[in-house]
Parts: structure tokens; C-alpha cells; sequence
């Protein structure tokens, strides 16, 4: 029995600028339920980010209903929002968007200090557990300046798994690497489901999009088309996914 | 443990930019330097208490006149003392010369004549002995003093055994009880006390003796509700009037803030100065701080997106600028410190009656508690805005590399309303310095009204009990000046009760046939000079004559008057024979009418500053003689050589009349202008940290400004924009924010060196020049601080500035 863990009805996003309208997103329809991994395709400018950005609480709709996990978005306060993304999303960005200051360490620990339900041993274990995971723990004390692409999108990974969040969501996690570094990451993102993750991956790469089950077409602000192209079953678990542990391909 | 993190990662991003670092944490330590500075002169001045038991509740009392601050007189003490409810101590005290002799050497002190309680008003105990008590009052009872610890080991070498012996006091026999601690220095620098022994009952109320007044409030009682009681007392106490047609009332304050009132507007202005300084180093880091947060937008905006709360955000930012903040008070404290160090030397060198004030300039852990206030809050100003702006911002756009690290619309407003606010507050500093500046000029090069060079002085107060006024008194000043007339060296000798320079009260004068209401008389100085006064002093006859031996005890009264005070009177008009008598607020008769027979220009009489400079009289001595009188030597050479042959030909005179204030003529005047100076000095620099603010400030703004728009001048550049047209984008965005700046700063200017200028001189129109000169250098200031940078862009390639991130 799978849940459900995201739920859009009807979502718009308008930008307002001093003279013009512009419809990001028009009346969209998702569902997305535990355990799935969904590609968000389509040409730029059609409106993928900002669903994305919308469905990690980065941003809010103009209209519609958005439930993560039974919540409506539209009623969670700002402090509420931001509790949400840190315990129960993970973003992946296109940039990495390590902090430059930061050790490997370091990054991937903040978003665990923002929690107040963790020990600082609790916090060192999830950390290195996750290092761990994306095949980085050798490079703790290292910053990212010191890192290739590569490494810095896997220490992404590492940050964005930490927490063990409900859900993943990649923006062109492979739009900054060359084709071996995005393979090792689309094959991290794999295991990753593999092992019960719920990934969201927005992406305009055709190969990217085709690693996942679910592939969901986008034009001017629209779904144009949602096709599952895995015929397995989706994964049901009823631990979160990082308990176990991932290999790196 | 977040914390620990936070403060780590605020550490590791302040090293990483020395110089960021260092340049903030100078501008703070300059800001909170200046500011904890003048806050520890003002509290140290002002507004500590007594260093005494319950010092906040010592108060003193002062006489009002027809609403004019006056002595006290004996009978209001008598009054005060059986009619309050509100003081569990009142105490009188005068202060008198106080001659100490051994029969060899003489030294004359300012003694205080204390009366019953002065000691235990402070209750500071003796070091040796005892103080004065109740039975030292009554009349017949053996003469007793309580000495100084500096004059006890001076004078008398620190001798153990003092207690009990005999010295001599005014020619008196007079047994030492007591000797008080070091830092015992109450109500001034005294050293002597002895009992006041004066009752109101053996005088006339028109006699009544002039008297000091302290008073100790009772636990609980507000200086408001003293102060009530003491205006419904005076109201209801016609007994208390001398003159009958003069209204009377009192005014208890604070003693320190009551005995500083004179410095008290100064002292806020220089408070206020200091404190723009503070605020322009605000401002400074303040801005500095908002473009650093904006170029890490990114970073704060990934904090967001994983999930930082934004209290969190701001505390992990605010840690940031208390560090800045907090090295730069540490520092400022250190400076302070070392300020107040050098501000008491500088009172300590100029001034030729000892340290100005009751209590020592320094810092105390009261200062320090407030400094640690001030660095606090100036961490949360300083960095909060930019915390705040930098965590409410766009953060989706910035993650998907919208908005980069350009400056945002609002951040880009504040940062220039910023910059307006430096240079309105800059301006406003510099104008008040200058103004300030320019007064002391004139001061020092045309204040006195005559060449002050070359004269020596001293004074000699021969006891009323030994040269009674008369043939005694006449015999010992005639001999005095006959004797250092023939001292090698001197050219002139004469004598006067007061030397220009010299302070002295004004008092009341009447013209006749002139009425004024509400007995608001004209005011005057009067001094009383020998009739050679004016040709040793030089000072030239405008008009009639000057004084001279025809003028006697048996003749008609006569008066010279100065310009200021013929103008004053009779615009217009010839003064010359007309006549004018001195109104006494302690007697019910004015005095016999005197008639002008000259006019000499206005010499400057006392303070260098003041709202208006009164005007002065001079009458014979030998029509109204008094017992001090000052000594003046025209010298051919260094006065102070003369000093020595001075004291030997007075001793010859009179072993045991110590001559006093010996200084020369230049250093009196210094020591009179030294609070001016100090003011000077310290607005002078104010002004420098104003403008190295401003320049550094707004140098900063642009840098940073015209720093993110480098690709936009790249392409203006290649789009074909010539340089000169760049140049006039910046200059003219930079000429708004100057003159929306004048705005602000140049009114402000004129409000606060309007205050300044009502407490310390006249209105000038030199003062115009530093309205003109501040604008102009401002003006040079920011348009280098914006084409410098401009230069190091337009000196860059276009092709590179296209492509510069």
C-alpha cells in the first residue's frame, strides 16, 4: 500500500512584474506517491523549476491546493515551511550550491543544526552515514573549492540525504558535470530509489528523464503528458529510505 | 553546539577578509571610542554621583532673584532648616582666604568655613583625629581646624604627632583636630575647614552673610518634591525678602549637576557630537555589513532552501558584526581610557588654580557596564538591518542564478539613504568644529582689547583685622606698589581688584532717569583700579578722562565706563557725565550715584565665552577700596622671571601676607579659554572622524556600487558610451545624494552651532565661512571617493568588463 505524499490541484503560479503577467504554472494536476521517482521534463522557460521550487516549499502558488503529506501549503506559516524542508525535503541543485566557507563536514551537517531534536553525536552519525553513502567520507575537512564537480554534487547528495527527508528534489542535478561525473550521479540517484527514496528530478536531459519510472512532459506552464514507463510495481516501505544503506555505483 | 557553529563559521568568514575586518573594526573602535569617551567626561562632570555615602542624595540649594541663580544668604538656611520636611541635612558653608602661617612662611589657602554637619554630609571620616563638631560652632570655644592630607604632609612634613598642636590661622591661634584622607577634596580643592560659627540671629537680614547651602535628602524624597517644597516655603516667606519689590524663590538640584550648570549645554552638545560619531560609524559598518550580506545572498539563500529558520538566520549573521563590534569596544575602551587620561593632564597643565573639577576624569566600572550597553546595541543596529534584509530577500531567484549578487532594489535604496545620512551628519559636524574654531581664533587674537604679553601677576589679601580699610589698608597697597615699582625689570606696577582675563560676577547697575522692568538692571563687571591702571595696561581713552589722584574719599564719586557699556546705556549719546549706581541684591539701599568721566574700549573680563560679554566699570580704589586687590608688573622680559623678586619684595613688606594666583598674564588667559580649547580640540576631531567616515564610508558604497555594475559599464563602453558620459551617470547620481545630503546636515548644522554659539559668543558672520568651506571640502571628498573607482572600471578593457563577474 503506497501513501501519498504529494497532491496539486489546480496549481498557478503568476509572476507579476510592474506591466506584465507572466503564467508560470496553469492549472496543474500531480500526484506523486511514496517510493515513486518522478522525471519533470520539457523545454526551458515551460515551467519546471518553478514547479519543483513550488513543491519544495521554496516558493508558493498563486492558486490552487498543494497537500505534502496531507499538509496544505497554503496554511503553513513561514516557520512551519521552513521545519518541512529541512526535516522532510532534500534539494539537489543544478550548481551544487555548496557554501564555499563550509568544509564537506560542514555542509552536510547544516541543515542538521537547524534541528533542536538532535544530539551533536546523533548529528556527527547521520553526517557520516551519509558521506558514507555517496562515497565522500574521505573527504571531511575538505572544501568545496577543493572538490571537482563531481565530488561537489555527491557531497550535495550527501546534504541533501543527511536528514532523511520524505522526499528528494534534483534540479538538473547533471546540468554542471560532464557525461562520467552525471552518470555516477544519475546512478546515486538510482540507488537511491532503489533503496525506497522518493525522487523528483527535474531535468531537460532525455537520458536523465528515462532513468526514472515516471516521466512527466511540460509546455508553457502546462502537463502535456505523464507517462509511467516502468511496469514494476512502485517500492513500498514503511522505514525511511536511508536507514538502509546505498551503495555507490 | 549550533552556536558554537555559528560563532565558528562568523570567525572563519571575518579572517578570510583581513582587510574588511580590520577596516570595520577600526571605524567601530573610532565611533565607540569617541562616544564612550565623551559618555565617561559627561558622567564623570555631571552625572556620578558623589563618590560619598548615598551621593545621590546630596543636594545644594540656590537663591533665586527675580528668577536669577544668587547665593544663598544665612537667614534662607535658617529658614530652610526649620521649615523642611524634606532633607534630614542642612548645611551651610562659606569660603574664605584662609592664611596658614608658623611664623616663618606664610601660605594662604581658600578655606571652607563648615557649618554644623558639613562632615557628616559626606561621611567621609577623618584619617587622623576628628572632624568639626556641634560644640566647634559656639562662639568662645577653642579655635579648631581639620586639615588636608596634602597640606598636612606638605606643610607640615607628614608629621604623626600633628593632632592637638597650635598653628597659626588669619593670626589666629588655631589647634589642628583632625586631618582628612588623600582623596578627600570637598567642596573643591580645599584644604583647610574650619567651623562656620555664624547665626542668623546676630545679623539683619539686609547684613546677612552670603552662604553656601547643601542638603541631604531624606530616603524616598524626589528632587521634584524637595524642590516643590522648597518654592512653597520661599513663596510663603515675605521675611526673606531684602528688597521688597523682588521676587524670591529657590531651586535645589543635584550638587554636581547644580555646580556644573554652566557646563552642562556644552558638555551635552559635545555628548551629541560624539554620539554622531557613533551613529556615522553605524551607518559605516552598518553599509559595509549590507553589501557583504548581499553578496552572500547565495549563501543565505541556500540556507533557506534547507531549512534555517529566519531568526536563525539573522542570529548567525548578528554574530558577525558583535564580533566586529566587540573587538572595536574593547579597543574603544582602551582609547577611552587613554583619552580621559590625557584630558586630565590637559586640565592638570593649563589651569593655574589646580584640577577644575571636584572629581577626577576617568573611567570607571560604571563606564565600562555603559560601554558594554553601547557595543551591544551598536552590534544589533549595525547588524540587524542587514541581517534582516538579506534573509527576507528572493531567495528562489537567487538559487537559480537570477539574481547572483547584484544589488537588490531595496538594499541599494537603504545603502544610499545611508550615505545621504553620512554626509548630512558629517557636514554637520564639521560646520559646528569650524564654527568652533573660528571663535577661538578671534579669542586668542583680538578677545582681551589689549596686549596681554609681558604682565605678571599676583594677589595679596591684607586681613581686614590687621589693615583695616582706611590709611592702614591705603599705607599697604601705596607701599606695595612703590616698592615693586623699583623691582629691575619692571616697567609699570599697578594694582586692580581684578585683571582682564579674570573672572569676576557681573552685578546690577542703574543709569538715572532709566527705569526697567521687573528690576532687570543692566549688567556690569566692576573693578576697582589704582589711577595708573590704564596708562600700565595701555588702554587707550576713547573719551573725558581717565582716573586720577584728584579722584578721593572726599570727592565726588566717579566712574570710567567702557564703549560696550556706553553704547549700551545711552546710544548715541555722549556718556560723559552722565551718572549711574550699583543695585545690590543683599542690601535695601542702591549705592550713591556715580558719574561717568570717561570711555575706554571693552576689555574682555573673565570667561572667553558666554552669550554676551558684559560690559566692565572702573571706579577708584580710594572711592570704594576692598581688601584683595591684584598686583600687575609690566615686565621688560618673561614675566614668570619676575615671579621671585615679587614674593621677595611682598615678604619684605609683610612676612605673614602670602601673596596668591601668581601667573602670567598669557597663562591665566589660557587657563580661562582651557574648557574652550578642550571643546575645540575635541570637535576638531570629531570633525577629522566625520570626514575620514564619510570619505571611507561613501568611498566603500561606490566601490562596491560601481564594482557590480562593471559588466554594465562594459557594455554601455562597447555599445559605444564614451567615458565622459559614464562619468557624469556617477557624478551626477553622487551630486544628488550631496546635495540631498546639505539638506539634511546644513540646517542641522545651523540649530546646533545656534546653541553652541548662545552659550559661548556672539553671533558672527565669519562663522559663514564654515558654512561655505565644509560643503566644498565634502563635496571635493565624494566626488574622489566616486571617481576613483570609476577610473580603476574605465581603465579596464571592454571586452573584460563584459565579461567580469
Amino acid at each position: 500500500m503506497t501513501r501519498q505524499l504529494i497532491k496539486m490541484d489546480a496549481i498557478k503560479k503568476v509572476f507579476v512584474s510592474d506591466d506584465m503577467e507572466t503564467h508560470a504554472l496553469s492549472n496543474i494536476h500531480l500526484t506523486i506517491q511514496q517510493g515513486e521517482y518522478v522525471s519533470i521534463t520539457g523545454p526551458s522557460g515551460c515551467g519546471k523549476s518553478t514547479l519543483l521550487s513550488v513543491m519544495g516549499l521554496l516558493d508558493s502558488s498563486s492558486a490552487g491546493q498543494y497537500f505534502l503529506s496531507s499538509l496544505l501549503a497554503s496554511e503553513l506559516d513561514s516557520k512551519q515551511r521552513s521545519q518541512i524542508r529541512n526535516k522532510e525535503i532534500g534539494f539537489i541543485f543544478q550548481s551544487f550550491n555548496l557554501i564555499s566557507d563550509m568544509t564537506v563536514r560542514e555542509n552536510v551537517e547544516l541543515p542538521l543544526t537547524y534541528r533542536t531534536d538532535l544530539t551533536k553525536q546523533q548529528r556527527i552519525g547521520m553526517v557520516d552515514e551519509a558521506l558514507q553513502s555517496v562515497g565522500m567520507q574521505h573527504r571531511v575537512n575538505h572544501f568545496p573549492a577543493q572538490l571537482s564537480g563531481g565530488q561537489q554534487q555527491r557531497v550535495a547528495i550527501a546534504r541533501a540525504i543527511a536528514g532523511k527527508p520524505s522526499l528528494l528534489l534534483a534540479d538538473e542535478p547533471t546540468g554542471n558535470l560532464d557525461s562520467k561525473n552525471a552518470a555516477e550521479v544519475m546512478a546515486l540517484l538510482d540507488n537511491l530509489h532503489a533503496n525506497g527514496a522518493t525522487i523528483c528530478i527535474v531535468t531537460h536531459d532525455p537520458r536523465s528523464a528515462q532513468r526514472a519510472h515516471r516521466i512527466v512532459q511540460m509546455m508553457d506552464g502546462q502537463i502535456v503528458s505523464d507517462i509511467s514507463c516502468d511496469s514494476r510495481p512502485l517500492q513500498t516501505l514503511s522505514t525511511g529510505f536511508a536507514r538502509d544503506q546505498v551503495s555507490v555505483v | 553546539m549550533s552556536l558554537l557553529l555559528d560563532i565558528k563559521y562568523s570567525l572563519r568568514i571575518l579572517l578570510k577578509t583581513p582587510g574588511f575586518t580590520a577596516l570595520t573594526i577600526a571605524v567601530m573602535t573610532i565611533g565607540l571610542g569617541v562616544s564612550i569617551f565623551m559618555l565617561s567626561i559627561v558622567n564623570s562632570i555631571v552625572f556620578r554621583p558623589l563618590e560619598f555615602n548615598d551621593g545621590e542624595r546630596l543636594m545644594f540649594i540656590n537663591r533665586l532673584v527675580d528668577n536669577r541663580v544668587q547665593q544663598t544668604i544665612l537667614h534662607d538656611y535658617q529658614k530652610i532648616k526649620t521649615e523642611s520636611q524634606s532633607y534630614e541635612l542642612v548645611v551651610a558653608f562659606g569660603s574664605e582666604t584662609a592664611v596658614l602661617s608658623d611664623g616663618v612662611k606664610s601660605i594662604r589657602y581658600q578655606g571652607i568655613f563648615a557649618g554644623s554637619g558639613f562632615f557628616e554630609y559626606t561621611g567621609v571620616a577623618p584619617l587622623l583625629g576628628r572632624v568639626l563638631i556641634d560644640s566647634d560652632q559656639v562662639a568662645g570655644n577653642p579655635r579648631v581646624v581639620v586639615i588636608g592630607y596634602d597640606l598636612w604632609q606638605n606643610y607640615f612634613g607628614g608629621d604623626e604627632a600633628i593632632i592637638g598642636k597650635t598653628v597659626q590661622i588669619n593670626r589666629q591661634q588655631v589647634e589642628v583636630v583632625g586631618v582628612m584622607p588623600k582623596e578627600f577634596f570637598f567642596p573643591f580643592n580645599n584644604q583647610l575647614w574650619l567651623p562656620f560659627g555664624k547665626d542668623a540671629n546676630n545679623y539683619l537680614l539686609k547684613d546677612s552673610p552670603l552662604i553656601r547651602l547643601l542638603a541631604k535628602t531624606k530616603p524616598g524624597v524626589s528632587i521634584a518634591a524637595a524642590d516643590l517644597e522648597l518654592k512653597t516655603i520661599f513663596a510663603n516667606s515675605p521675611d526673606l525678602r531684602i528688597n521688597p519689590q523682588q521676587n524670591i524663590s529657590a531651586r535645589v538640584d543635584l550638587y554636581k549637576r547644580e555646580t556644573r550648570r554652566g557646563a552642562i549645554n556644552i558638555l551635552y552638545l559635545m555628548l551629541s557630537a560624539g554620539l554622531f560619531v557613533l551613529v556615522l560609524s553605524c551607518i559605516n559598518v552598518g553599509n559595509l555589513l549590507l553589501a557583504r550580506a548581499n553578496m552572500r545572498s547565495k549563501e543565505i539563500a541556500i540556507r533557506v532552501a534547507l531549512g534555517a529558520p529566519r531568526a536563525r538566520l539573522i542570529t548567525q549573521m548578528l554574530w558577525e558584526s558583535l564580533f566586529i563590534c566587540g573587538i572595536g569596544g574593547l579597543l574603544a575602551i582602551l582609547f577611552a581610557g587613554w583619552g580621559l587620561d590625557l584630558t586630565t593632564q590637559f586640565f592638570v597643565d593649563r589651569s593655574t588654580e589646580g584640577f577644575p573639577f571636584s572629581a577626577a576624569i576617568s573611567l570607571k566600572a560604571e563606564d565600562v557596564v555603559n560601554a558594554i550597553v553601547i557595543i551591544l546595541l551598536t552590534a544589533l543596529v549595525t547588524g540587524f538591518i542587514p541581517a534582516w534584509k538579506a534573509s527576507g530577500g528572493n531567495f528562489n531567484a537567487v538559487l537559480k542564478d537570477a539574481a547572483k549578487t547584484s544589488m537588490g532594489k531595496t538594499a541599494g535604496l537603504i545603502s544610499k539613504i545611508l550615505v545621504v545620512i553620512e554626509i548630512g551628519l558629517s557636514c554637520t559636524l564639521m560646520i559646528v568644529a569650524g564654527i568652533i574654531s573660528i571663535l577661538i581664533y578671534q579669542v586668542v587674537t583680538e578677545g582681551y582689547g589689549i596686549d596681554i604679553e609681558n604682565f605678571l601677576t599676583a594677589r595679596v589679601n591684607p586681613p581686614a583685622a590687621i589693615y583695616p580699610q582706611g590709611p592702614a589698608q591705603t599705607g599697604y597697597y601705596d607701599r606695595v606698589l612703590m616698592e615693586v615699582s623699583k623691582i629691575p625689570g619692571v616697567e609699570k606696577a599697578t594694582l586692580m581688584s581684578h585683571v582682564p582675563t579674570e573672572f569676576l560676577p557681573p552685578g546690577s547697575f542703574q543709569p538715572e532717569g532709566q527705569e526697567f522692568p521687573d528690576f532687570v538692571f543692566p549688567q556690569a563687571h566692576l573693578v576697582q583700579v589704582y589711577p595708573n591702571t590704564f596708562e600700565a595696561l595701555a588702554i587707550p581713552l576713547l573719551e573725558g578722562r581717565v582716573l586720577d589722584q584728584r579722584d578721593n574719599l572726599n570727592s565726588p564719586k566717579v566712574v570710567v565706563i567702557s564703549d560696550l557699556f556706553a553704547e549700551k546705556l545711552w546710544p548715541g549719546e555722549s556718556a560723559i557725565g552722565k551718572r549711574i549706581r550699583r543695585i545690590s541684591n543683599t542690601q535695601s539701599a542702591p549705592d550713591e550715584w556715580m558719574t561717568v568721566v570717561g570711555v575706554v574700549p571693552q576689555l574682555l573680563q573673565g570667561s572667553v565665552f558666554g552669550p554676551e560679554q558684559s560690559p566692565t566699570i572702573y571706579v577708584p580704589f580710594s572711592q570704594m577700596p576692598r581688601d584683595a586687590m591684584a598686583i600687575v608688573l609690566k615686565t621688560r622680559s618673561d614675566p614668570n622671571h619676575y615671579q621671585k623678586p615679587l614674593a621677595d619684595v611682598l615678604h619684605k613688606i609683610d612676612p605673614n601676607l602670602p601673596m596668591y594666583r601668581f601667573a602670567a598674564l598669557t597663562a591665566q588667559a589660557e587657563s580661562n579659554r582651557m574648557l574652550l580649547e578642550f571643546v575645540k580640540r575635541i570637535f576638531l576631531l570629531f570633525a577629522v572622524c566625520a570626514l575620514v567616515m564619510a570619505v571611507t564610508g561613501i568611498y566603500g558604497v561606490m566601490a562596491n556600487h560601481i564594482e557590480q555594475r562593471t559588466q554594465e559599464l562594459g557594455i554601455r563602453r562597447a555599445l559605444g558610451s564614451p567615458d565622459s558620459s559614464i562619468v557624469l551617470l556617477f557624478t551626477r547620481q553622487s551630486g544628488i545624494q550631496l546635495i540631498t545630503g546639505f539638506i539634511v546636515g546644513i540646517p542641522l548644522a545651523y540649530f546646533m552651532s545656534g546653541n553652541f554659539i548662545n552659550t559661548i559668543g556672539a553671533e558672527n558672520q565669519f562663522y559663514l565661512l564654515a558654512y561655505l568651506l565644509v560643503p566644498c571640502i565634502i563635496i571635493v571628498a565624494v566626488m574622489l571617493a566616486t571617481l576613483i573607482p570609476l577610473q580603476r572600471v574605465l581603465r579596464m578593457e571592454p571586452a573584460l568588463a563584459v565579461r567580469y563577474e
